[in-house]
């Protein structure tokens, strides 16, 4: 079939035109609906246009890991195919086993097929060069060093459940409002891989808000970063001895996006804190599980209100909305509220 | 440059990364053995650091530094993580050098 990156509405207005084919449209349109409720609603709008919509059966869900053996060429070597039992490395199995938690999470709470809302395989690499003390999400799959043991733990990276969603997340981001890497609309993408990070950890341990630690790559860190976790949302710039997040808009960092690896692309692993503590009060505001209301809620913003040159203001009206259209004014007066404390409303 | 006898100093500076913190590696011939800084100088002339470039930045990718002094002045090479072999060989020599200095702290000035 032919692969469509419109919005549903554009899809649907070229197809009553005549522009595009009817029939691509309307699978293609089917395929993208994110939200199970979305979906329907689509599929509904679809028959009213006199398609036969035939709808597509769920894509299937696939997981690939491969082994770059400490070299620099990816994916490198193929490990571990989608139908594969356990491999005898243990990064290949952490890194299939948290790929599979968050692909389930994404289509069993969000009714969402992986990064890009169709099925795309989940591609993994691990044994990144040697040594070596980043994950990071490429562009088209998720890659992991092993760790230094100086400022990660040998082994933790792909074994953390919530870093693996945590990059995981920078692909639906990339297929969703495609926020730009750079200081505000970076903080935000950095915001929500932090979310659902900690969030798909949440619902891997059942855990309600109250009973979550809110940390993102809890005990991962090595013998000279002293500290408990990357980053806590519940108390950003205490998660490690050089944490530096702000938790209130007094407090933002300013840094200039040069291409200064001093300066993190504008300070998009630092502002970040700002949102986190909003999407934190939240959750603890509305109660039980993180995953049902809050979770939705921002899943929703991102997918059909953020664009990509989306800035901190524009995430908290975009939440707001969200809440309001998914459950009415008192959860969207619990989410004004959350952005007025951090400074952002 | 780098081709003298003068001493030679050679900076790696990481950051963006997951962590989002800047970690800094240096070696100076001046602290290294006589086979070691011949060792640096050879990969240094190697490195071609005039091709480096900045690609679109990715998620949690590193952003990479080279510095580069000695008695001609200094040559910065930035955003330097997919690069030639030249350069990768020379940065993996310094990062695990016998007598480098490492250093880590959060970003910003």
């Amino acid at each position: 079939m032919v692969c469509f990156i419109l919005p549903t509405h554009v899809l649907l207005e070229l197809a009553e035109r005549g522009e595009i084919d009817l029939r691509e449209a309307a699978k293609a349109a089917v395929a993208s609906a994110g939200m199970h409720a979305r979906r329907a609603a689509v599929t509904a709008l679809v028959q009213s246009l006199g398609v036969e919509a035939e709808l597509m059966p769920p894509p299937q869900e696939r997981k690939v890991v491969y082994d770059a053996q400490h070299g620099v060429e990816l994916p490198g070597v193929l490990r571990r195919g989608p139908d594969d039992g356990p491999h005898a490395d243990k990064a290949v199995n952490d890194a299939f086993d948290n790929a599979d938690r968050t692909y389930d999470f994404y289509r069993d709470v969000l009714g969402r097929h992986s990064v890009d809302g169709n099925g795309a395989d989940l591609i993994s690499t691990v044994h990144y060069r040697r040594g070596f003390d980043n994950a990071f999400w490429e562009g088209t799959q998720m890659v992991y060093g092993d760790g230094s043991g100086k400022i990660f733990k040998v082994g933790s990276l792909a074994a953390d459940t919530s870093v693996v969603a945590h990059e995981i997340t920078h692909g639906v981001v990339q297929f969703t409002a495609g926020l730009v890497y750079s200081k505000q609309s970076g903080a935000l993408n950095e915001s929500w891989a932090d979310v659902f990070g900690s969030v798909i950890k949440q619902h891997t341990l059942g855990q309600t808000a109250d009973q979550a630690d809110w940390l993102l790559g809890a005990g991962i860190l090595g013998t000279q970063l002293p500290g408990r976790a990357l980053r806590s949302m519940k108390d950003p710039g205490t998660a490690h001895d050089f944490d530096r997040q702000p938790a209130h808009m007094d407090d933002y960092v300013d840094l200039p996006d040069n291409g200064d690896p001093r300066n993190d692309n504008g300070g998009v692993h630092i502002n970040s804190g700002i949102p986190n503590k909003a999407f934190y009060l939240v959750a603890t505001a509305v109660g039980g599980h993180s995953w049902e209301k809050p979770a939705l809620i921002w899943y929703d913003a991102l997918a059909t209100r953020l664009q990509r040159n989306s800035q901190f203001k524009d995430a908290a009206e975009a939440t707001v909305a969200s809440a309001k259209e998914l459950y009415g004014d008192d959860e969207a007066g619990i989410v004004r509220s959350a952005w007025r404390e951090v400074g952002v409303l | 440059m780098a081709g003298g006898r003068g001493p030679l100093k050679v900076t790696v500076v990481r950051g963006g990364g997951l962590a989002g913190l800047v970690s800094s590696t240096a070696v100076d011939t001046s602290a290294l053995a006589s086979a070691d800084a011949a060792a640096l100088r050879a990969r240094v002339q190697r490195a071609s650091l005039a091709d480096t470039q900045a690609g679109a930045p990715q998620p949690d990718r590193e952003l990479v530094e080279i510095l580069i002094e000695d008695d001609d002045g200094a040559v910065t090479a930035m955003n330097a993580d997919e690069l030639s072999p030249g350069v990768r060989e020379l940065i993996e020599w310094v990062e695990s050098a016998p007598d480098r200095t490492e250093q880590l702290g959060p970003p910003g000035p």
